[in-house]
């Protein structure tokens, strides 16, 4: 994203054009988040919210996608916290519609989703926004960035992660 | 199967919620969620609540202590003013960290804010409170009058500057152990879970996952 892109138009149709572009992450953060769909699409439609707001202060000389990374992830994590009860109670309920064909993919795909699910849930908020950073093929400085934390730090967060997976799925 | 072959699920994770609605202009313009900020609305109102009281105090010391030359009095006065000062700077230093919090900040650092600002709310409750163990004394003085030969008797003062002291030295000494207890020690969650509510205790553990994070 550079200057000369933003430079044309109005915010608001700027601002429709570069979520349009990425609102993949919306998705991908409330998805991991939250199971239930009632939840996601609170969070998601909180995050755009959030988003929006935010938008008059985001440098186009920075990276969209970062930017927008923070403020979702900042947004799901904070709506977890405050509603974690509500959350958890409501995650069983939900569950196997996620999992069972919920992508129109193969078995392969919905197993696939199934260990990811798996291991998400047995992450803290900041090891899942570690996680989902990872999966999405962000670069470690990206991860670094979006995340507040060093870049070696993250290659060793990433290595444990990889190391519990292994033990994980050896275990099954 | 390896971490990376999840890479594909995690791609797939938005057509599993293609049923969410209206990410479109029509979203945004609504403004009308906001619960990122709604759920720190208590935090703000007690402050801001907060700073008014300060000010009331501060009017109200005032109001008294000039007009009358009773070092008593004035010591009175001089007490509610400063309490009354602490109370607005305290009041106002969080106000301005809730308007400042910019969610586009590295995630560590504002989730650590936010946890901060959670705590500080119910910190900043016994610390506005503690003073009233002696602080009534003045502002019972100074808004009755000062007449330390009847009403307001020496003895009557004495003791209950005792009692206050006792109060204050009881309050530091908990807190004194509560801070210096490790965050993750089973001493301190008990503590805390006596004397706290449930927010401050849910803060208090988030601040110690992050500082987890960050460590290892």
């Amino acid at each position: 994203m550079t200057a000369t892109t933003l430079a044309g138009g109005d915010a608001e149709t700027r601002f429709a054009e570069l979520l349009e572009r990425h609102r993949g992450i919306v998705f991908k953060v409330a998805a991991t988040y939250c199971r239930n769909p009632a939840d996601r699409e609170d969070v998601a439609q909180e995050i755009v919210t959030q988003l929006w707001r935010a938008f008059p202060k985001f440098e186009p000389a920075r990276s969209f996608s970062t930017w927008m990374y923070r403020i979702a992830l900042n947004v799901a994590i904070s709506f977890v916290r405050t509603n974690s009860v509500r959350v958890r109670h409501t995650v069983a309920l939900d569950e196997s519609h996620d999992v069972e064909g919920s992508n129109g993919g193969t078995t392969e795909d919905d197993e696939r989703t199934k260990l990811l699910y798996e291991l998400i849930d047995g992450l803290d908020a900041l090891n899942r926004a570690l996680l989902l950073l990872y999966l999405d093929e962000r670069s470690y400085r990206d991860i670094a960035a979006i995340l507040g934390i060093t870049e070696t730090n993250v290659a060793t967060k990433i290595s444990r992660l990889k190391q519990r997976f292994a033990r994980e799925i050896g275990a099954q | 199967m390896e971490l990376e072959d999840l890479k594909q699920a995690v791609a797939q994770l938005d057509r599993g919620i293609a049923e969410v609605r209206g990410l479109s202009a029509a979203t945004y313009k609504e403004r009308r969620l906001d619960r990122t900020r709604a759920s720190l609305r208590p935090v703000l109102w007690e402050h801001a609540g907060q700073v008014a009281l300060g000010i009331v105090i501060a009017v109200v010391g005032q109001l008294w202590w000039p007009e009358n030359g009773a070092p008593a009095l004035l010591v009175a006065g001089l007490a509610l003013q400063v309490y009354a000062a602490v109370m607005i700077v305290l009041g106002l230093r969080v106000i301005v960290s809730i308007r400042a919090l910019d969610l586009d900040a590295p995630v560590v650092e504002i989730q650590k804010a936010l946890a901060g600002l959670r705590r500080s709310y119910v910190m900043t409750g016994f610390v506005v409170g503690m003073p009233w163990w002696l602080l009534w004394i003045p502002l019972a003085m100074v808004v009755f009058g000062v007449d330390l030969n009847g009403r307001f008797s020496w003895g009557w003062l004495t003791t209950n500057v005792v009692i206050g002291l006792a109060g204050i030295a009881g309050t530091l000494w908990f807190f004194r152990h509560l801070w210096i207890e490790p965050e993750d020690s089973e001493r301190r969650r008990r503590i805390e879970a006596s004397v706290s509510g449930k927010s401050f205790r849910a803060a208090q553990g988030f601040l110690a996952e992050i500082a987890r994070f960050e460590r290892e």
